[in-house]
């Protein structure tokens, strides 16, 4: 079994860019979970997520990464229907909306390792290229570490070194700033600017100004739902 | 309340208690915390009041057992074993009684077997001694208790002393059922029958004692000690006669006497120099086995076998350093990961690998013999090599549990399944055959060459559909909510027999699968091979088909 890489350049509308969402809404069971978002982003594009809480970021976020169907509106993604059967649009998007399943016996250095090699990077490329992504994050010192040995704080900024181990060009974050300290922050925004001067469109859901303010080039407020 | 009843109970006058030299210095802190820890008269006497308070203040909750309900439950519990346990044993001998199982509880190397088999059995209670040990409390009573002044044996004798009847029970119900077996057929009369009883008694005392020190030691020693009583299993069976159990096994010898009597006090003398080596036990140990116990014993009442085996997983131990991730195409990426991922947990990749053999070696015997024997030995092994399998398998667990989460590997579920497939069925496969070959050669089969042949398959064959069973196990999601609703009948609810059904779905279908190999396996190697694919293409489906309702 050899490794295949679907081509990920999909087909995007040059006027709204890799990620377009338009009239999406979710009920479940009665209960109006999101109401009516509309919006787009381009390439290299970060937009902003904001609201209270339950006004429906993370479900908005659920929905443009295929994780739940919308029971109203349209999304694309790369051009594409959000569908996790379709290699095209599993290759395109990367989203950190909860914490991601880890092996329990494997360090952190293989997981992204592992992660990397499974997308076809070879092993030693592989390896550079986890422990680059420790630099940037600032912690090459636990690359050794098996996920139990993490704090909740390491264990964040993990499981986004996880998430940027993988090929994509739509990255999807939700509260990418939970348990972090301010130093912390500062690595995390410096990290996903560096992806979005790429030409990697970024959603992502927020609670902090500062994150905001540095990264969000337009934002979408969402009312809470009652 | 005043602060001047704590001053009798030790701890707030030590400062005057300690003498002029530094009470209050961290060196006489020390020196306190010593002579507390050493406890004299006073403290006993303390620790004895305490825990009758403790006693007085649980005994007060509303619903508590009264001494009354506990002699009811004793009384239920001997009519029980006097009325049904009794008979049930000795219609199990006798039927047992059989001209072809009689030959195997003759052979000349049965006593060395029976004194190997609970050696294997206390190398394998020391590791598990390491995940759940026989003195072990709630939680709640270990962070109370435990963790109290009061010594530590004072609180865990009982529970210890609750965890021997296990494997009490488990060396001395197998032993009287051989002796009676024996009795029937005037092979062995009723005074070897008891001293073979109570020597295996004795040994079961042991074998908890070996549980316990699998709790007390450290990682190295207690890998030492396990490794040392295996070597012991397998060299006793080169012995020409039968030591400490199987010195009384009732066939006669004239050492039974001895043998029973000296393994029954070497017994009780352990288990007596075990309760003071409890108050060694550390409470870091306490604490994490007693809260993975409860968190097991919590999946396991909501009917989740497959989670409260997932709470005894440990984290990796060792091998950290060693390179999980090569080069390579997929297949071999993946068996690689899976791999180093076992090696990082080597008491259970032992642990997993000795049980394949010995189930292996069941699975094998059973096709070189017949009768109740034989499906006995299918049964136990296809258990045991299932069993095995299970620490073998993460990586299926992991691929699958990736489902409904965003995408981080190159591959979907379904196929990383397949792909983390790979390494589990090769070693299952070697294992099963080595183990096969070795279970006909012990049975004595080794004189036909075709049965030594099917014995030598019969495992193998059956690790893909065990493997693919795995798949579909952990696949499997939550019991649907339908299973739990009352079915009210004449004889009662049975809608426990349909969580049960749905719950032990897997083994049910292990053991079917077992048993149609092992009836196909006597029309030869063609159609066992045949059997088994079709079995494994038909558990792959219905895996196929679990992933797809999750994804859902």
């Amino acid at each position: 079994m050899r490794t295949r890489v679907a081509d990920a350049t999909g087909v995007d509308d040059p006027s709204t860019g890799p990620v377009r969402f338009e009239g999406v809404g979710v009920v479940s069971d009665g209960n109006v979970l999101l109401l009516e978002a509309s919006g787009s982003v381009r390439a290299g594009e970060v937009l902003g997520l904001t609201g209270a809480n339950g006004s429906g970021k993370t479900t908005l976020l659920r929905v443009l990464g295929g994780l739940l169907e919308p029971t109203a509106g349209s999304v694309e993604i790369v051009g594409r229907r959000p569908d996790d059967r379709d290699p095209v649009f599993r290759t395109a998007l990367a989203a950190l909306i909860g914490a991601p399943q880890t092996a329990r016996d494997l360090t952190v250095l293989e997981h992204l390792q592992f992660i990397a090699a499974t997308w076809g990077t070879g092993a030693a490329a592989a390896r550079s290229r986890g422990e680059e992504l420790l630099a940037e994050l600032r912690i090459d010192a636990l690359g050794a570490r098996f996920p139990h040995e993490l704090s909740s704080g390491q264990s964040q900024l993990v499981a986004l070194a996880l998430t940027l181990a993988r090929p994509f060009r739509v990255l999807l974050l939700d509260e990418p700033e939970q348990r972090l300290d301010p130093e912390r922050l500062d690595l995390v925004i410096g990290a996903i600017r560096a992806r979005a001067e790429n030409g990697t469109a970024v959603v992502l859901a927020s609670h902090s100004p500062r994150l905001l303010g540095e990264l969000a080039g337009s934002r979408l407020h969402l009312e809470e739902q009652r | 309340m005043t602060g001047s009843t704590g001053g009798p109970r030790g701890t707030s006058g030590p400062r005057t208690a300690g003498g002029p030299r530094g009470a209050g210095s961290p060196r006489g802190a020390v020196a306190r915390r010593r002579r507390e820890a050493r406890g004299g008269p006073q403290r006993r006497g303390d620790s004895r009041i305490a825990l009758a308070a403790v006693r007085e203040v649980w005994a007060q909750r509303s619903g508590t057992r009264s001494r009354g309900d506990l002699l009811y439950v004793v009384y239920l519990v001997v009519l029980t074993l006097l009325l049904i346990g009794v008979p049930v044993v000795r219609a199990a001998g006798q039927a047992l009684a059989r001209p072809d199982v009689l030959p195997l509880l003759l052979l000349d190397r049965a006593p060395q077997a029976s004194t190997a088999i609970p050696l294997a059995a206390a190398a394998a209670l020391v590791l598990l001694g390491a995940v759940r040990g026989p003195a072990l409390l709630s939680p709640f009573f270990t962070a109370s208790l435990a963790s109290s002044g009061i010594p530590r044996r004072a609180v865990l004798w009982r529970p210890f002393a609750r965890a021997l009847l296990a494997p009490v029970l488990a060396l001395t119900v197998p032993a009287v059922l051989v002796a009676i077996t024996l009795v029937a057929v005037s092979a062995s009369d009723v005074g070897d029958l008891l001293l073979f009883m109570l020597a295996a008694g004795g040994g079961g005392m042991l074998l908890g004692v070996a549980w316990l020190s699998g709790q007390l030691l450290g990682t190295a020693a207690r890998r030492l000690l396990a490794l040392g009583l295996a070597a012991a299993s397998g060299a006793i069976m080169l012995l020409p006669v039968g030591v400490g159990q199987g010195g009384a096994y009732p066939t006669g010898d004239e050492h039974a006497a001895a043998s029973a009597g000296g393994l029954l006090v070497a017994g009780a003398l352990a288990v007596g120099i075990s309760v003071p080596l409890l108050d060694r036990l550390r409470g870091v140990v306490l604490r994490e086995q007693a809260l993975r116990w409860e968190a097991a014993t919590v999946v396991a009442s909501t009917m989740d076998l497959g989670g409260t085996v997932g709470a005894f997983r440990l984290p990796p131990s060792t091998g950290r350093r060693l390179c999980a991730i090569g080069s390579g195409p997929l297949v071999l990426l993946y068996a690689r990961r899976d791999a180093i991922a076992w090696l990082r947990n080597p008491e259970r990749l032992v642990g997993g690998v000795l049980g394949a053999l010995l189930a292996a070696a069941a699975i094998g015997g059973s096709s070189m013999i017949t009768g109740p024997l034989s499906w006995f030995l299918l049964a136990a092994g296809t258990l045991g090599l299932w069993s095995a399998s299970g620490t073998m398998v993460d990586g299926i667990r992991h691929g699958i549990q990736t489902l409904g989460a965003p995408q981080l590997f190159g591959q979907t579920a379904a196929r990383q399944v397949l792909l983390h497939a790979t390494a589990p069925l090769l070693l299952l496969a070697v294992l099963g055959a080595v183990g096969g070959a070795v279970g006909a050669l012990v049975s004595g089969g080794s004189g036909d060459a075709s049965g030594l042949v099917d014995a030598v398959l019969l495992p193998p064959a059956l690790a893909p559909v065990l493997i693919a069973g795995r798949a579909r196990d952990a696949a499997k999601g939550q019991m649907p909510l339908a299973f739990s609703t009352p079915m009210p009948t004449p004889q009662g609810d049975i809608s426990v027999l349909l969580m049960l059904g749905w719950q032990a779905d897997a083994l049910v279908l292990a053991l079917l699968a077992g048993g149609l190999l092992l009836t196909l396996g006597t029309a030869g190697a063609a159609w066992l091979l045949g059997a088994c694919a079709v079995l494994t293409a038909l558990l792959t489906m219905m895996t196929r088909g679990r992933l797809r309702a999750l994804r859902a």
